[in-house]
């Protein structure tokens, strides 16, 4: 026998006598160093006495070192499935292995369903009818697989005596059998909604789920979620909708679906119950998705759709304008005005087909948009903003569009020049990008159905739609019937003219509460300083002197107020970044300040950082952003048990003015550290104050 | 509520802010592109190999099941089968710095020459980019991209997940499958299955 074997055996055998002894995970805490092996693995059984043609339940259970873990049927993103191989005996039976509820383990980007600690895999033995009270054992082999950081496979060599000096353990594997997830048999069933896995179960008595909390799924099949995503489950009277990311696998793959639901409940015990899911119903699916929508009817509710928005208040302004333009081309003209209609209809189409296009080409590179993607980005939303409000003052008559502006003019007015037809095209290119803004909202179904079909189909009612939005001004250019019923110019045009640029300004508004959720409270304050200095080089341009210092001095405030509208565009993007990052806190490392919290934290050994900001303190979001935020800020944070107080003083709070007084400061930021407790001297060294200007080096320094 | 609108808002934002939006790898959709520079310092850009397969195999020399299929002499072998019949066969190892299985292009060469792969280029990818361009989750997690850059086949290497090298001689190669299917004009019959192995140390 070669060295190496026989102390393995030794090493298994002392395991052994470790075990009978301590029966418990601190077993493991004792071993100084790295074990041989990182599972210990037994067998138990609840008899070991046993005749002929009884069951008994067996247990293989598997003692993890502390940190390590071993994987559930599932495995999850890595990672593979315990084998439990047995050398039976002739006769004997083994059913399958009987799973305990996992946990969800990250392990960096990936998760992993498995266990930590202790667990025991259940299987039933059935002993067949011709044994007697003689004593054997009966061998097997389990190979499983061990991580932390990396994996180790290990195979371990089992076996179990019955009829001998074995004892019984039915309360171990009573244990163990708690721990199985509960079968129901709820009607349960899944589909995709987009990117979504939804399941839904209904039962007539769902008071198992009574306040359940922290709930989560495992599936037994990979590929249904993405097992990284949180699953969002609401609990009904009737049952319960659980909603997460979808994986990667094809629907139809998946014939069934057994997963388990494991949640908290009001006596703070780990439940769960496996119950199976099937494919919802053709017809159900087609319901719940809303897409039993025919192409036809989707070019029709499209179609429908654009002539609605007609009447959306960033529309309307411009096209009655437009309308009302007609009003004075004469009888004779009537070839004109159709050329108008046309001209405008393909404005409005080609615009169309460029969005539409564009989305498209996205679509294929594999991005997860839908219609709407403009909308997106901040420097879309500010340029919407500034392009509705600039029509909007036009409207109101702050400013005409004169030939000065060259081509601009020709966009909302003039229609009876030579320019005509260009002009009426680009107003169809105006009408869509007003348009934009409303479409996503009240557009969502048919377009929905649009980019779920194939591309030709998605165009076809995106055109649909465009055609829709240009139908009324065309009737009205080609139908002189129409035309006769519009009421005639007079003076009551310019006071209705004024009165349209109040719908102008509303979706401005709209438009800038859109920015604020993307670039928070800087990007709606540059926003609308940008308003104002447009409006201030409109003023500039009407009142301009022909000539002398007031003109160099005029022109030059408009160019500094065009660089500056230009600047907030730009800067959007980069604002929204900011917000983004503040909205997000899934890995926040921070507690709210108290001066109560803070106490009790200094009461305590751990050090204690905190960070008094605001909303509007760009300066405190920078050094949030280079510092605080930085990876290997946190990861220090992380390391040295730092424990880390937010204030926020965006409104009036008394408190944190006077926490901010203590250090003699009157506003914010305020950043301070409290080293940890001396273990010498049991005292705290003095608070240090940060500059006011952050980077991760001064941080890191401080915190060293 | 009011939460689900700020996720909503900041998930909108990211996709906004993201230039390279990208979905994750999809059966008959085109692969992500990549351009990298490999361990002999030749450049690689995926998108300029259409005209032949291509085979993905994201790598870690220390992890177990990696050690399953070169210790036996598996992944060489089907290595040289594909190459042989003109396949380029990428090996990507996108251990983080410090992490397991992490090399540098030294050692990398030489473990490779020790192992007698057959492997076309190893790609170092220490920063994780185009493992998770390419959601790669697991050493081996296999991708076979057909002639006009699309995704033909993705998952495990073959159909037994054990770490015994054993297994090997009774499990089906989906790799290989997919690979005759392709030279034959054959449709792959299975082309996505869950790739199985050691957590790609990110």
């Amino acid at each position: 026998m070669s060295q190496k074997l026989k102390s393995k055996i030794v090493t298994f055998l002392l395991s052994f006598l470790i075990i009978g002894f301590s029966f418990s995970a601190a077993s493991f805490a004792q071993m100084e160093s790295e074990p041989d092996q990182y599972v210990q693995v037994r067998v138990i059984a609840d008899k070991t006495q046993i005749k002929g043609g009884e069951t008994v339940r067996l247990g293989v259970e598997k003692m993890i070192y502390p940190q390590w873990h071993t994987y559930w049927k599932n495995p999850g993103d890595s990672g593979t499935p315990a084998e439990i191989k047995w050398d039976l005996p002739e006769g004997f039976t083994v059913s399958e292995i009987e799973w305990p509820t996992a946990s969800k383990i990250p392990f960096g980007p990936l998760t992993n369903y498995g266990y930590e600690g202790q667990v025991t895999l259940l299987q039933t033995l059935t002993i067949p009818q011709n044994i007697g009270a003689e004593t054997f054992a009966i061998n097997g082999k389990v190979n499983l697989l061990v991580c932390h950081d990396i994996c180790i496979p290990e195979t371990h060599d089992v076996f179990i005596t019955f009829n001998g000096e074995q004892k019984p353990e039915p309360q171990n594997i009573q244990m163990a059998e708690n721990k199985l997830p509960l079968n129901l048999d709820w009607k349960t069933e899944f589909y995709k909604d987009g990117d979504k896995f939804i399941i839904k179960g209904t039962s007539n008595d769902v008071s198992i789920l009574n306040s359940a909390k922290d709930a989560y799924i495992t599936p037994e099949d990979w590929g249904a979620i993405d097992n990284n995503a949180n699953a969002t489950i609401e609990f009904t009277k009737s049952g319960f909708t659980i909603s997460q990311k979808a994986g990667e696998r094809d629907l139809e793959e998946i014939k069934t679906l057994p997963f388990v639901l494991t949640y908290t409940d009001t006596a703070n015990n780990k439940k769960s119950i496996r119950l199976t899911a099937n494919p919802v119903e053709q017809t159900l699916a087609l319901e719940n998705n809303k897409s039993d929508i025919t192409i036809i009817s989707a070019i029709l509710f499209a179609l429908f759709g654009g002539i609605i928005l007609n009447l959306m208040p960033c529309v309307f302004p411009v096209l009655s304008m437009k309308a009302l333009s007609l009003i004075n081309l004469g009888k004779k003209e009537e070839n004109k005005a159709r050329g108008y209609g046309i001209s405008y209809t393909l404005g409005i189409l080609v615009s169309f087909a460029f969005i539409g296009g564009i989305l498209l080409i996205l679509k294929s590179g594999g991005a997860q948009i839908g219609w709407g993607f403009q909308l997106q980005n901040p420097v879309v939303i500010i340029i919407l903003a500034y392009l509705v409000f600039i029509i909007g003052l036009n409207l109101a008559g702050l400013f005409e569009f004169s030939g000065r502006l060259g081509k601009l003019g020709a966009l909302t007015q003039k229609l009876s020049d030579k320019d005509g037809h260009k002009g009426a095209f680009f107003t169809g290119v105006l009408a869509t990008l007003v348009a934009t803004p409303c479409t996503a909202p009240f557009m969502g179904a048919a377009l929905g159905f649009a980019l779920t079909q194939p591309a030709y189909v998605s165009m076809i009612v995106f055109l649909a739609l465009g055609f829709g939005l240009a139908l009324p001004y065309l009737a009205l250019c080609f139908i002189p019937a129409l035309r006769s019923k519009l009421p005639k110019p007079g003076a009551w045009m310019q006071v209705f003219r004024q009165f349209l640029s109040f719908p102008m300004f509303l979706t401005a508004v709209w438009l800038i509460w859109v920015l604020s959720q993307q670039s928070g409270s800087m990007g709606v304050l540059m926003g609308l300083s940008g308003m104002v200095f447009i409006t201030f080089a409109t003023w500039l341009f009407k009142i301009l002197p022909a000539k002398g210092w007031g003109r160099t001095f005029g022109i030059m405030a408009m160019i500094l107020s065009g660089i500056f509208v230009a600047t907030t565009i730009v800067t959007s993007k980069t604002m929204a970044t900011l917000h983004t990052e503040e909205a997000q806190s899934e890995d926040q490392n921070w507690s709210a300040y108290s001066p109560q919290k803070l106490q009790d934290a200094l009461k305590g050994d751990r050090p204690v950082f905190t960070n008094m900001t605001a909303a509007w303190c760009i300066t405190c979001k920078v050094n949030e952003k280079v510092a605080l935020k930085n990876e290997t800020v946190t990861r220090l944070f992380a390391n040295k048990n730092i424990e880390y107080f937010k204030g926020d003083w965006t409104n009036q709070d008394p408190e944190i003015t006077q926490y901010l007084r203590s250090f003699e400061r009157s506003g914010v930021p305020l950043y301070v550290y409290y080293g940890p407790r001396d273990t010498q001297t049991g005292q705290r060294p003095d608070p240090v104050v940060l500059p006011q200007i952050l980077t991760a080096g001064t941080v890191e320094d401080v915190i060293q | 509520m009011k939460t689900k609108f700020l996720t909503l808002i900041a998930a909108l934002g990211l996709i906004a802010f993201a230039p390279n939006a990208h979905a994750a790898p999809e059966i008959g959709q085109m692969a992500p592109d990549f351009t990298a520079t490999d361990t002999n310092g030749v450049e690689h850009t995926l998108s300029a190999l259409k005209g032949k397969n291509v085979v993905l195999e994201w790598s870690n020399h220390e992890c177990p099941f990696v050690k399953k299929h070169y210790d036996s002499g598996n992944m060489q072998k089907i290595q040289k089968e594909a190459t042989d019949n003109g396949a380029i066969w990428i090996t990507i190892v996108s251990s983080a710095e410090g992490k397991q299985g992490a090399v540098n292009a030294e050692e990398a060469n030489k473990i490779m020459t020790e192992a007698g792969t057959h492997s076309t280029a190893r790609i170092l990818d220490p920063s994780g980019e185009i493992g998770k361009l390419y959601d790669a989750k697991t050493t081996p997690h296999m991708f076979v991209i057909d002639k006009e850059g699309k995704i033909a086949y993705m998952g495990a290497i073959d159909s037994d997940s054990s770490f015994k090298p054993e297994a090997i001689a009774g499990s089906t190669n989906y790799v290989m499958e997919a690979l005759n299917a392709l030279n034959a004009g054959e449709n792959i019959k299975v082309a996505s299955t869950q790739p199985y192995g050691c957590g790609v140390k990110y």
